[in-house]
């Protein structure tokens, strides 16, 4: 099996590429902590729906290398469990990999971008389903009732973190909310 | 098998009303005092983790919903008990726990105007109570000490008060004062509101940690809840007995007796000498309703009619705006400060008086979700979420409701809860009044948007705030009310109702403290019609 590793790097500077420079920036500083970790694997041998596959897409969707491994699991059992769940695995796991051969450096945006991809609309629709559920926590569709797959490891939390504090579990402690988080520090 | 328990004081329901009035009853010296409680005791570190686990939105969803004693739940239509059948939809709300319904609640206290007890003698509309602002102050205070409220005591909201708050205002966060500053020049005051929310130790309770969750479940135990009481009052020596739901009052003249069943079917009679009616603003009247017979076809204490009619609530709208500035609302307890400036005057014969809340809560999730709805992914995303999260702050007016005998229940016998209770039927509509004061709220919100710069993105449709009143009204007079201006019913000399149901008229002000107020000047007249005086 041949896999790919994307770096941190190369998110960072195909985004400064696309003069995405601000939303690069806190990937630098993540960058710098993270002592420049593989982001992405990538298989290009096999397009199964395996729990591996399932995880590096999630990666490169979300745009986000450490995932949680319980949410990870969770939403994982959830997709398998859904009728269309395994097959649209299969198919974006095998789109993105088509563009992934013919641009190795990673150049592409690499988000859930469907017209880079080739993405179908019911395609688009399972990145767009997959991408709620990892920054929500909430997994629902028509036909189940909805599920919470995470509470505080949903990336919206991620996206405030050290602004805004996960309700319920980090308190702010009395009169921590009179000034605003960057005067904190 | 039938159990029998025997009191002097029997009360139904451990909410506020019902656990307030027991701690005071015993506190006053009445011994043998038993409290039936239709749901069961919940602790708040269950509470806390059903949160984390919980997949629907609505304040309640996190707590149990039994089928001996179930609550309404919009969320699962299957599960619900209450059909609405007016052209106005109220998705009320309402816990069957020990502690009642202020496990979830935004602790808001707002005293009531002194104009709001003379609303029809004053402005030709809705209805007057029965007793004066004055009359009720003294109990306003002691209720604010038995709650733990804190506010600011040299600011005039409006009711004038005897003692100060007996603990300090909530410091601002940035979004309050954001508010208040910007609008001082436009005229509107942003004052800190009266919340029961320990700003330091009271009481046992530890102060504000800011777990910003105060709605659906306050983490640290800062803020008050009916469970407090209850928790005094077994002190005391009352008797709280979970899991048993009172489906019938019977009456022989004097009430004799309360028939009930547990939560494994055991039947239970519950005799005492005085009876106190305190199950929630909805379940109130609906068990009154439940007890007719052949002496009372229309159900217990319906003399007038009037049991089942006037259900009020505070109609409101929320504005979206959208700052100039990153604020960060939602770090801190939700509610605050608001205004005041809208409550009286004498626009109140033409239209509502409504209450300004700044809400200071986060829209995270909502945001994510439109956002993503809109087409906006990673890498895009995060950046997005901060900077809508940082300034989008809502506000919310909540109108008066006036009493009008359409809106009410009546029971469907025909369709049974899970517990076998009949079904409510439930008539809600909006007055031109209410309609007119909601305008209002609407073009205030629209001022203060230019006011302070902000876009505003959009306003809700109309809704309602779970403050379900009237129903079993107070007044001086049998034929046109329930009970009389010290809740006890026309009819049954020793039954007495508390709660919101006996609310004559709406006030625009949040009612847990005035029900609270209601039954520590209840509790003496109890005690002292318990000794023959």
């Amino acid at each position: 099996m041949s896999t790919r590793s994307f770096t941190r790097r190369q998110v960072v500077k195909t985004l400064v590429a696309l003069g995405l420079g601000g939303i690069a920036a806190p990937l630098v500083r993540a960058g710098a902590q993270a002592a420049e970790k593989p982001a992405f694997r990538w298989n290009f041998d096999s397009h199964e729906p395996t729990p591996e596959n399932f995880a590096d897409l999630c990666a490169f969707i979300t745009l986000t290398d450490d995932l949680d491994p319980g949410m990870m699991k969770e939403i994982y059992r959830l997709m398998m469990d859904e009728p269309w769940g395994p097959s649209h695995i299969t198919r974006l796991h095998t789109k993105i990999s088509a563009e992934l051969k013919k641009d190795p450096a990673g150049k592409k945006r690499p988000a859930a971008d469907k017209q880079a991809f080739g993405f179908d609309e019911g395609e688009t629709w399972f990145a767009g389903h997959l991408l709620m559920a990892w920054y929500t926590g909430m997994y629902f569709n028509a036909s189940r009732p909805r599920v919470r797959v995470a509470y505080e490891k949903a990336l919206m939390y991620r996206a405030v973190e050290g602004r805004m504090p996960v309700p319920m579990l980090e308190p702010a402690g009395f009169g921590g909310w009179t000034k605003l988080p960057e005067e904190k520090e | 098998m039938t159990e029998t328990i025997k009191a002097e004081v029997v009360v139904i329901g451990s909410g506020v009303a019902g656990a307030v009035t027991a701690w005071k009853l015993a506190s006053l010296g009445v011994r043998d005092i038993v409290v039936l409680e239709a749901g069961p005791r919940i602790t708040r570190a269950d509470i806390v983790r059903n949160v984390t686990t919980d997949a629907y939105f609505s304040p309640s969803s996190c707590y149990p919903n039994p089928d001996h004693a179930p609550r309404p739940d919009w969320e699962r239509p299957e599960n619900n008990f209450i059909e609405m059948t007016g052209p106005a939809v109220v998705h009320n709300e309402y816990l069957r726990v020990v502690g009642g319904t202020t496990w979830h609640w935004d602790s808001a206290t707002p005293r009531m105007h002194p104009a709001d007890f003379r609303l029809r003698s004053a402005y030709k509309v809705g209805a007057d109570w029965p007793l004066s602002y004055d009359e009720l102050e003294p109990f306003y205070c002691e209720a604010e000490r038995e709650l733990g409220v804190c506010g600011d005591p040299d600011t005039d909201d409006g009711s004038p008060r005897s003692q100060p708050p007996p603990m300090p205002p909530t410091p601002f966060s940035v979004c309050d004062r954001y508010f208040r500053d910007g609008l001082k020049e436009e005229g509107i005051s942003i004052i800190p509101r009266t919340a029961a929310r320990a700003t330091v130790p009271y009481m046992g309770r530890g102060r504000c940690e800011g777990f910003s969750s105060c709605t659906p479940i306050c983490a640290s135990g800062a803020q008050y809840t009916g469970y407090y009481h209850v928790e005094r009052a077994e002190k005391l020596g009352v008797r709280v007995i979970e899991n048993t739901r009172v489906d019938r009052i019977v009456a022989d003249g004097p009430v004799t007796h309360v028939e009930a069943q547990r939560a494994d079917g055991t039947k239970v009679i519950a005799k005492g000498r005085i009876f106190v009616l305190a199950a929630n603003g909805m379940e109130t009247p609906r068990l009154l309703l439940m007890s007719a017979d052949e002496s009372h076809p229309k159900g217990l204490a319906n003399a007038s009619g009037q049991v089942g009619r006037n259900f009020m609530d505070h109609p409101a709208i929320a504005a979206r705006l959208v700052l100039p500035d990153p604020v960060w609302p939602g770090r801190g307890p939700s509610g605050i400060s608001g205004s005041h400036d809208f409550r009286d005057g004498p626009f109140r014969s033409e239209h509502s008086g409504w209450l300004l809340r700044v809400k200071n809560n986060s829209h995270l999730h909502e945001i994510t979700d439109r956002l993503m709805s809109q087409g906006v992914e990673p890498p895009l995303l995060d950046a997005a979420i901060r900077d809508a999260v940082s300034r989008e702050v809502e506000l919310e007016g909540s109108v008066e409701q006036l009493p009008n005998p359409a809106n009410g229940i009546t029971l469907n016998w025909d369709k049974r809860d899970r517990a076998g209770q009949p079904c409510i039927r439930h008539y809600y509509s909006f007055s031109e009044y209410e309609e007119k004061g909601l305008a209002h709220v609407r073009e205030t919100f629209t001022r203060i948007s230019r006011r302070l710069k902000a876009k505003l993105l959009y306003f809700t449709d109309p809704f309602t705030e779970h403050h379900q009143m009237g129903m079993a009204v107070m007044g001086a007079n049998p034929a046109s009310s329930v009970v009389d201006p010290h809740c006890r019913a026309h009819a049954h000399k020793n039954l007495f109702i508390i709660g919101s149901a006996v609310f004559p008229a709406s006030s625009c002000s949040n009612p847990t403290i005035t029900i609270a107020a209601l039954a520590l000047r209840m509790a003496p007249e109890i005690a002292r019609q318990l000794k023959g005086k």
